[in-house]
């Protein structure tokens, strides 16, 4: 009984830790929106 | 174009005679408007290092913008690669009068690094038109090898978890980061943080150097690209075990506490969803199974950005498991004298074969 408490504890625990990773931590997974290739922005010069 | 802001290439180069010919050749060729010039630094290649680079300038056509210089003998306290940095921006620097009016910028990557031709004006346009003080990409790693494959896409996950680009970016946020292989920053940024002495021991000199220029007030920021690449190839598990545990006890500030909590904090995060999802209670096994769902979906852009399949997002939790003993494994060598090792050979005696990642 004790560690089947346990284990429900870890589990929600873990859980808990990955909403948070999923929705709180900078969006570190969406990495799309972290790729450089698709920018688009002006030519470097004057009046860049 | 004479206004455009003038940028120095410096490449830090030791033992690369087998990828600096491509990557010298790119850099000769970007297509930037402004003046710029490539100074190769060959720190005491004991292979042919100096003079592929040398050839494959002359092959470009583009040999006069490139120069080869040799590092000086190290100075004690300094890490190879911020030594023969320091070196390339020593030869770059003219008299202060003669220097653009309009700054300067440097660009530093790394030898084994192949940049696409439009990669420098690129850079150079986020810096000018976000006014940075720090740009920097990380480039496509190689994921050709079952290991890599396993390893690779995982390696850059965790690095995101850490450095979110978001957050480092946000000038709120204490969180500071930067990508070695393809990293532009302002002379002026450099000067103001004291120039590469003020992080000349750091082994993970690129977020260090981060470090710096936004605590000085700099903006800084980061982003990954597929168009620029790394020739370094990884054959089997080994060599990538190595590659990380050069620097996972250094991450940790050679702190025992840190590296328990790191490794309770990966137990409970990747491994006991996996764990707890054969349980035969519902309440073990169904938040489990959902940790573990959440943790795929995370998984998938990466997999999808290195072009693997979607299976590979459930094998997270192994990935993790080996980041884990890799870990230990960077700590007890630490312990044992052999911290920082890479290619057989310790950091700490600045005697590296090739530069890490």
């Amino acid at each position: 009984m004790l560690s089947t408490l346990i284990l429900e504890v870890l589990a929600f625990l873990s859980l808990a830790i990955w909403l948070a990773l999923f929705f709180l931590w900078g969006g570190f997974w969406r990495i799309w929106e972290s790729v450089a290739d698709n920018d688009r922005l002006p030519h470097p010069g004057p009046g860049s | 174009m004479p206004t455009t802001i003038a940028c120095r290439i410096l490449v830090p180069a030791r033992n690369e005679a087998a990828s600096i010919a491509p990557a010298v050749a790119a850099l000769a060729r970007q297509d930037y408007p402004g003046e710029f010039s490539v100074i190769v630094v060959d720190d005491h290649s004991e292979d042919r290092t100096a003079e592929v680079a040398r050839r494959a300038a002359e092959e470009s056509s583009a040999a006069a913008r490139v120069e080869i210089i040799s590092a000086p003998p190290l100075a004690p306290g300094w890490t190879g690669k911020l030594w023969a940095l320091q070196a390339g921006v020593a030869a770059a620097s003219g008299r202060p009068d003669q220097r653009p009016a309009r700054g300067e910028l440097f660009w530093f990557t790394d030898a084994d690094v192949v940049h696409s031709l439009t990669t420098l004006r690129r850079l150079v346009s986020r810096a000018e038109h976000d006014n940075l003080d720090l740009a920097s990409l990380m480039v496509l790693l190689e994921s050709r090898t079952f290991a890599e494959r396993f390893l690779i896409p995982a390696f850059l996950y965790f690095f995101l978890m850490l450095y979110p680009p978001n957050w480092i970016a946000d000038s709120r946020s204490k969180t500071a980061g930067a990508a070695g292989g393809s990293l532009l920053l302002r002379r002026s940024a450099l000067e103001r943080i004291g120039g590469f002495a003020a992080i000349r021991s750091e082994i993970i000199d690129d977020c260090s150097l981060a470090r710096a220029v936004k605590h000085s007030g700099g903006k800084i920021w980061m982003r990954l690209t597929r168009a620029s690449r790394s020739l370094r190839a990884y054959s089997g598990f080994a060599e990538i075990r190595d590659m990380i545990s050069r620097t996972a006890f250094t991450q940790l500030r050679y702190s025992a506490l840190e590296l328990l909590g790191t490794l309770l904090g990966l137990t409970i995060t990747f491994l006991v969803p996996v764990v707890l999802t054969f349980h035969r209670h519902p309440l073990v096994w169904l938040p489990a199974l959902l940790a573990w769902c959440l943790m795929t979906a995370s998984f998938l852009p990466t997999v999808a950005f290195y072009r693997l399949a979607p299976l590979w997002a459930p094998a997270l939790p192994l990935s993790a498991l080996f980041y884990a003993y890799a870990t230990l494994l960077s700590a007890v060598r630490y312990w044992r004298g052999r911290g920082g090792q890479w290619k057989g050979r310790a950091q700490a005696n600045r005697t590296l074969n090739r530069y890490g990642d």
